[in-house]
């Protein structure tokens, strides 16, 4: 069981999951791109360990985002991971969507390149540096 | 499967049978009413010819009825009339002759005397009998009359004959009509034979026949008839036959003939003018009553028409109303159904637009940060256009997709307090304004107004935005934010975003807000040509208006208006 923690992408646009993941990756992270819902789903229940929290895109072939969501937030394993939305438009409906599905926050891909890189840095940041995360059932129940 | 279906659109089609039910309802209805129309109509017309008829085939016979009873009674009348007359003649000669006067004086103021009552009498006497020889027709000739033959006959043998003259008198009475030679009138002469001590005389008298019937008429029918009385002596019965009948073509006319001593009378009886005209009268209210009758026939089959034309096509109405409602419900959806569409694509639009832009925005950055040394200043410069035109595509379709908003998305009115939101505005261009030092005034407590608050906020940014990005190098930018002429009582708050910036020249101010016009080409001015268009948009949508007032060199200054209906 690795003790690195990691990262669940889940973007259907190869670029931006490469713009992110240049940003999020480093020695100490593992970055785990899926590019549909389905995809992530299936990983999520095939593999063991939780991902310390999920990057999720609005929209993704054959389930997207906020379907993936709604599963995360009603399975008994993995409804505390937190889910942070990324969203190419602006679309109040759907961020108070996300909100009421239960997301730990969304965000809008900005622009700018460098606007983006800060955001993503900033959510990495966040959430594996300042926020504290639940302990996965393995690892509460495991010694 | 179509019954399931029918009942999964229940409502839709409830409408729509009603509106097959209802139609089918008023075909019956108007079939039945112009059935019933019909029967009416039919029966006043029975009814109207029934009374014609009657009121025609009644009033004719009436009319005869009454000229012949007329008619009838005169004859009648006449005889006794004449029979009395004559006898009054009599009564007269007996008295004059018996009580002869001593002189023609005497004899003609007992005559006078008697004559008051009865003045259609002459009298002529002859004292003796060669005074009446000599005289005898004179009285006729002097006066125009001429005696019949057989009168001349009678007096010639008067004259000549004792025997005669004796006879005469045995017999008394000589009647006989005599006729104005000139006048024509008739005349009836009446001779009696007086005898007394001395003589014998001769009592004569004239009957003035016109006069005579013209006091019988005035007496018994004094204004129903006109007559014409003509006399001959006659023993042939056809003749009278002929004239005795109702004259068929002048139903009104008479001709009645009177049988007396020989004598036939004829008399032509027509009715008087007013007479006629009374009777008309009466016919004629009996024509109005009918009148009265066919009009209200026509009246109630007219009004059950109007009724029936009126119920029918209210109905008619109802029907096409209930149609266009269905009708107008379904459009509605549909445009819903649309707006909804077009919301979804635009956002699908803008994701996927977006994206590549990100990519390219992405790649291009990693491109100039990772490999910018050996790409060189050219190359650099290049990858900054990219990033440059990028950028400026983004904030284009951004716009775009603003305005095909804008009049399209119903808005929630929120309330706007406009000084706040100003400097809210004010705040996120901070970077901007501090860098080329504008100054910026933004009047305090300026109205509060309910709009949309995302848009209000587009307004004034997009105003103060210009203002910041048009200003003049050479003095100090200076932008105003302002409400102006509230006073005016037009129900509308105006609100004032000015500056002392390049301004625009006159030729451009209606060209400025149409969508794409820049006015100043300058590369260092970033802008999509929307950003007025957007403004007036909006404004117009809730009821204001956006002008512009400014001069090349001078400053710009955008004068919008919000109805205070819009005052929260």
């Amino acid at each position: 069981m690795s003790l690195k923690p990691s990262i669940l992408l889940i973007e259907d646009n190869p670029d931006h999951a490469e713009f992110i993941r240049r940003v999020l990756y480093d020695d100490a992270t593992d970055v785990v791109i899926q590019p549909d819902g389905q995809a992530a789903l299936e990983y999520l229940r095939n593999r063991g360990n939780r991902p310390s929290f999920i990057l999720l895109d609005v929209k993704l072939p054959k389930k997207d985002g906020f379907e993936v969501l709604a599963i995360l937030r009603t399975n008994e394993r993995l409804r505390d991971v937190p889910v942070v939305m990324l969203s190419t438009s602006f679309n109040p409906d759907e961020i108070r969507r996300a909100y009421r599905l239960g997301v730990n926050s969304f965000v809008s891909k900005p622009i700018d390149f460098l606007e983006f890189n800060k955001k993503v840095k900033q959510i990495k940041e966040f959430w594996l540096g300042v926020a504290e995360l639940p302990l996965p059932d393995e690892a509460k129940s495991a010694p | 499967m179509p019954f399931t279906f029918l009942r999964s659109n229940d409502r839709k089609d409830s409408k729509e049978q009603h509106a097959v039910k209802s139609t089918s309802r008023s075909i019956r209805d108007f079939k039945s009413s112009l059935i019933k129309s019909f029967i009416v109509f039919l029966t006043g017309v029975i009814f109207t010819w029934q009374i014609w008829s009657l009121i025609v085939n009644r009033r004719l016979p009436t009319l005869q009825e009454s000229v012949e009873e007329t008619v009838e009674a005169t004859r009648t009348h006449l005889r006794e009339f004449l029979d009395e007359r004559v006898a009054h003649l009599d009564v007269f000669a007996h008295v004059l002759g018996y009580r002869p006067p001593s002189s023609q004086e005497e004899f003609n103021s007992n005559v006078s005397d008697l004559m008051v009552d009865f003045p259609e009498w002459r009298w002529v006497r002859y004292d003796s009998k060669d005074q009446a020889a000599n005289n005898w027709g004179q009285p006729f000739t002097a006066s125009g009359f001429s005696a019949p033959a057989n009168l001349q006959d009678s007096i010639q043998r008067i004259e000549v004959d004792k025997s005669a003259v004796r006879a005469a008198a045995r017999e008394g009475i000589f009647v006989y009509p005599i006729q104005h030679s000139e006048t024509k009138e008739l005349y009836l002469v009446r001779v009696g034979i007086v005898r007394d001590q001395s003589s014998i005389g001769v009592l004569w008298g004239v009957l003035d026949l016109k006069m005579l019937l013209a006091r019988y008429f005035e007496q018994n029918k004094p204004d129903i008839y006109h007559y014409i009385v003509s006399m001959q002596k006659t023993d042939l019965v056809s003749d009278l036959k002929v004239h005795e009948r109702i004259d068929k073509v002048r139903p009104y006319q008479a001709t009645k003939t009177l049988v007396w001593n020989g004598y036939v009378f004829r008399i032509d009886f027509w009715p008087r003018p007013h007479y006629v005209y009374s009777r008309a009268i009466d016919l004629n209210i009996d024509l109005a009553g009918m009148m009265i009758i066919v009009m209200g026939l026509l009246f109630s089959t007219a009004s059950s028409f109007l009724t029936w034309n009126v119920s029918t096509r209210t109905r008619m109405l109802q029907i096409q109303v209930d149609k266009r409602t269905v009708e107008l419900s379904r459009k509605n959806e549909q445009l819903k159904t649309k707006s909804e569409e077009v919301e979804n694509f635009i956002f699908t639009i803008s994701h996927d637009l977006k994206s590549p832009i990100v990519s390219i925005q992405g790649f291009t950055s990693i491109l100039k940060e990772e490999f910018g040394k050996i790409l060189g200043d050219t190359g650099n410069t290049y990858i900054d256009r990219v990033l440059q035109n990028t950028m400026k595509m983004h904030h284009l379709i951004q716009d775009l997709l603003e305005l095909s908003r804008i009049g399209r998305v119903e808005e929630k009115m929120d309330v706007v307090e406009t000084s706040k939101l100003v400097n809210e505005i004010v705040s996120e261009h901070r970077t901007e304004i501090d860098k080329k030092h504008v100054k910026i005034v933004v009047q305090p407590q300026m109205p509060a107004v309910s709009f949309p608050r995302i848009r209000m906020h587009q307004v004034f940014d997009n105003l103060i935005t210009n203002a910041i990005k048009y200003s003049d190098d050479k003095k100090t930018p200076e932008i105003v934010i302002e409400t102006n002429g509230n006073d005016k009582h037009d129900n509308l708050f105006h609100f004032v975003v000015r500056d002392n910036g390049i301004g625009i020249d006159k030729e451009y101010h209606e060209k400025i807000f149409q969508i794409f016009q820049r006015v100043h080409v300058d590369k260092n001015i970033e802008g999509t040509g929307i950003g007025l268009s957007i403004v007036k948009k909006i404004v117009e949508k809730y009821g204001g208006t956006v002008d512009v007032f400014s001069e090349s060199g001078v400053g710009s200054k955008f004068e919008f208006t919000v109805p205070r209906e819009n005052v929260a």
